[in-house]
């Protein structure tokens, strides 16, 4: 209990640095900052992106899933495993393929520049670089969470409206869109965060969004405080966000059961082959192409004879502190869940709760609070690998919570309680029983961080030791300076680390359900 | 004292010792005021319908549920009161559950190794009481790769192993195939006397429970209604309520006057006082005869169920009530024959209506 409220400590404390540190230059150079002309530029730029990515991710999503699940759209069972698929690249890593495809000397313009076409609009940068580049690869979050809404609902509503005399259209909009509220609007916002958090697409594409802007004003002047005032702002939108999402959801009625029969499917009819198109172009874009970009600029990095040895620096780096974030995560995870999951009351929901604020945090804002709290408190701490690992754990805990209280809820308390009436303390029962029960979900949470954490950016950024490169930070210098080639082989390592848990989480659970 | 004994006495002393016991979750209790207590040697059975709290109390005994009051007494020493609370791990308690809850990553060995690791000759004790339950040659076999009777009785003996003052068994048959239930449960009854060991049973099988206690107490909503020998508790329930729950019983109204009562079978003695009252009559306590003449009760058999060993008749009496009469399969008689129904000895029982019901 004192380690699970320890562990809720250690994880919020050093996040309320990021407001002791913007207190500490006063109100008034506070509002100074928060209440200028430019913040509120810059919020508007931030909410319009968001706004911009929510407009394309949802109509897509909705309409992705519902093809695949409800319609005989061709091939539908594979379509419905590739269009959560782009999620295998990190968000700096789209945006590296998408600027080496679409910017200026991209592919797109050598293959056009035979027919005279010279200079192509720089779409592929600033607003509608972002956009376009969150939208089209992040879109899976809503997608994945739809799809699970339309797979449990009972298909006899649908068949009563048509019973009632609906058109198949008009059956979509007042039967099936009404009862995808709850997955709509979670998925929404966790896009919204993710948009809001990435720092990796924008900074690339260079549109100036609040964690750009914080980054740039870290990095760039003097007066931290600068930083830390706008990190305020931007927890106080996305506690916002959050709260407005479960306002909206505590609304909704409960969710449904699961259906007895799976629903009927409509035929597409002549719109079958356009759909299949759309279906197949989103794919080339969002999933074939960047792919075999990166598998161009490795074979090309390759061939250069281009030093394997700074990635491979790197890799290591990214092992070893993706190796201590998960261990130490999880190790982390078991005081708080035991007491959450096998005790109860609501000291215990509350600990079990203040966990979770690393995940709802931007990893810039972590970063920069941890900045604020080491300088400030301890010293020696500043500029270490440790102060790195510190970061990914408090970003990345609830991972490895919810897998450890996932396992702890499976496994049935007689076990621990037959433990103990043979005579075996606490500590005992914990060593001999619960944890080797428990193993595989421990496990899996851990390679959750450990995955997550190769791939995590803005904070290994801010927090490395001066010359501590990994994977991310490579794919990030070398794509904003232009070298492709020298982001290629990293960014392939990421692309094949991020398969692991796609296929684990994503993939392997689509296809099961098909084949029931 | 909520419940009534009516077993026999015997001398030994109480390893429980159970008074005025509440469990309560919130604002429900599910255990109101038990009183309870078992003598050494002695296997007692919980019988009640499921919700009644005879889980519950086994597991406020084990320690694994806090009473709101009452006190628990474990040979001579208190393990739960007012100020004092003895951990699960601490009561020398052994427990048997619904599954087993073997534990799935040990062997055989290692499960009932478990409770006794670091017990001076653990390795002989567990070769003694895998002997005891007849599994020798089973040591090394993880728990799924044993039948459900044999995981049962690798269940006792890992309870059993490190000597503990009481056993406490939940349910330990439900899970298992009815075929096999009987057996695995003279075969756990035979090893408990065999070792001499306390133990309860909870149950809400009353077949079960009348056949393996030495003494049942009959649980309804949170309280022990009685305590008694099976047969007593079989032929001389205490009140309606239990007789409803042990047995298959019917009920006919009668009314009862200077020591008799008069009903539709006719009238007998009672204790019962003067005023309307039910008699409680179980299908083995009519004879059946086919007789037109003589002494009963006339009626016509309307139904008959064949069981093998023993036929189930409903009769239809003058009065148009019907009644079950349960005869041995060798006697014979059609459907729609007249027949005349009679008492046997004093195994019914009358009990007072009363009118506010």
């Amino acid at each position: 209990m004192l380690g699970a409220i320890a562990t809720a400590l250690a994880v919020n404390v050093p996040l309320a640095y990021i407001f002791v540190r913007a207190a500490g230059a006063g109100w008034p150079r506070y509002a100074e900052v928060v209440f200028s002309q430019q913040t509120l530029a810059l919020l508007a730029r931030t909410l319009l992106l968001v706004g911009g990515v929510l407009c394309l991710a949802v109509p897509l999503s909705v309409t992705l899933a519902w093809l695949v699940t409800r319609t005989d759209l061709p091939g539908r069972r594979v379509w419905a495993v590739v269009a959560s698929l782009p999620l295998v690249f990190p968000s700096y890593v789209a945006a590296f393929a998408w600027v080496s495809i679409w910017g200026p000397k991209g592919f797109v313009q050598k293959a056009l520049a035979p027919l005279g076409i010279e200079i192509l609009p720089s779409w592929a940068y600033g607003y509608s670089g972002a956009w376009l580049v969150l939208a089209l690869f992040t879109y899976p979050y809503v997608y994945l969470l739809v799809v699970a809404g339309l797979r449990k609902m009972d298909p006899s509503t649908e068949e009563a409206a048509r019973s009632l005399g609906r058109s198949p259209w008009a059956v979509f909009f007042s039967a099936v869109l009404p009862q995808l509220k709850r997955p709509l609007y979670a998925g929404s916002l966790l896009m919204a965060l993710y948009t809001l958090s990435d720092f990796g697409a924008v900074s690339i594409v260079r549109y100036k969004t609040f964690t750009l802007s914080i980054y740039n004003a870290y990095r760039g002047l003097f007066d931290r405080s600068v930083a830390a005032s706008l990190a305020t702002v931007l927890v106080v939108i996305t506690v916002a966000l959050i709260v407005l999402e479960s306002w909206l959801s505590s609304r909704l009625p409960p969710s449904q059961v699961r259906p007895s029969r799976p629903p009927e499917r409509l035929a597409l009819g002549r719109w079958r082959w356009p759909a299949t198109l759309a279906v197949v172009l989103l794919a080339m874009v969002n999933l074939m192409a960047p792919l075999a970009v990166v598998v161009h600029w490795a074979v090309k990095a390759w061939r250069l004879g281009n030093p394997i040895g700074v990635a491979g620096e790197a890799a290591l780096h990214s092992l070893g502190v993706a190796v201590l974030a998960a261990v130490a995560a999880v190790a982390l995870s078991l005081p708080v869940s035991i007491w959450a999951m096998r005790h109860g009351g609501w000291l215990a929901r509350l600990t079990l709760g203040m966990t979770y604020s690393g995940y709802a945090l931007p990893g810039l804002v972590i970063a920069l609070s941890l900045v604020f709290f080491a300088t400030r408190l301890v010293p020696p701490l500043y500029q270490t690998v440790l102060l790195l690992v510190v970061a990914y754990v408090v970003r990345f805990l609830p991972e490895a919570v919810s897998a450890t209280r996932a396992s702890l809820g499976a496994l049935a308390p007689i076990f621990e309680e037959a433990a103990k009436s043979l005579g075996r303390g606490s500590w005992s029962v914990l060593r001999t029983i619960t944890l080797p029960l428990i193993r595989p979900g421990l496990l899996a949470g851990a390679g959750l961080v450990f995955l997550t954490t190769m791939k995590e950016l803005p904070a290994t950024l801010i927090l490395r030791p001066t010359g501590f490169e990994t994977l991310a930070t490579r794919v990030w210098t070398a794509t904003s300076e232009g070298v492709y080639s020298q982001a290629a082989l990293p960014a392939l390592a990421l692309v094949g680390t991020s398969a692991i848990p796609v296929y684990f989480l994503i993939v392997r659970p689509v296809l099961s359900e098909h084949s029931r | 004292m909520t419940g009534q004994t009516t077993g026999a006495p015997n001398e030994s002393t109480p390893v429980l010792e159970i008074s005025n016991l509440v469990v309560a979750y919130g604002d429900v209790a599910a255990v109101r005021g038990v009183d309870f207590s078992l003598r050494d040697g002695r296997i007692a059975a919980l019988l009640g319908p499921s919700g009644c709290g005879k889980t519950t109390l086994l597991r406020a005994i084990a320690g694994f549920e806090r009473p709101s009051a009452g006190t628990i007494r474990l040979a001579g020493r208190t393990v739960c009161g007012r100020e004092t609370w003895t951990e699960p791990e601490d009561r020398q308690v052994g427990m048997v559950f619904q599954n087993g809850a073997l534990f799935p990553h040990l062997t055989v060995v290692g499960n009932v190794l478990y409770g006794v690791r670091g017990h001076a000759d653990a390795h002989g004790r567990v070769r003694e009481v895998l002997a005891q339950v007849g599994l020798e040659g089973l040591g090394e076999r993880l728990p799924d790769q044993l039948s459900g009777g044999q995981q049962q009785r690798v269940a006792l003996a890992r309870a059993l192993a490190p000597r503990p003052q009481i056993i406490l068994l939940d349910e330990p048959f439900a899970s298992l195939d009815a075929s096999l239930r009987e057996r695995v449960r003279h075969e756990v009854r035979s090893v408990l006397k065999a070792s001499g060991i306390t133990a309860i049973l909870v149950t809400h099988d009353q077949e079960e429970a009348l056949s393996f206690a030495d003494e049942v107490a009959i649980m309804v909503e949170g309280k022990i209604l009685q305590v008694g020998r099976p047969a007593d508790i079989y032929h001389r329930p205490v009140s309606l309520e239990v007789a409803n729950f042990v047995g298959s019983g019917q009920l006919l109204a009668c009314r009862v006057s200077a020591g008799r009562f008069r009903s539709s079978l006719g009238t007998a003695t009672c204790t019962a006082p003067d005023g309307p009252g039910l008699v409680f009559l179980r299908p083995e306590d009519l004879t059946l005869v086919r007789w037109l003449q003589g002494e009963g009760a006339a009626g016509t058999v309307s139904e008959r169920r064949f069981f093998g060993h023993d036929v189930l008749d409903t009769v239809r009496l003058a009065s148009g009530e019907t009644i079950e009469v349960r005869s041995l399969s060798s006697t014979t008689v059609p459907v729609g024959s007249p027949v005349r129904l009679a008492l046997r000895e004093r195994t019914y029982r009358v009990f007072p209506v009363d009118p506010q019901i």
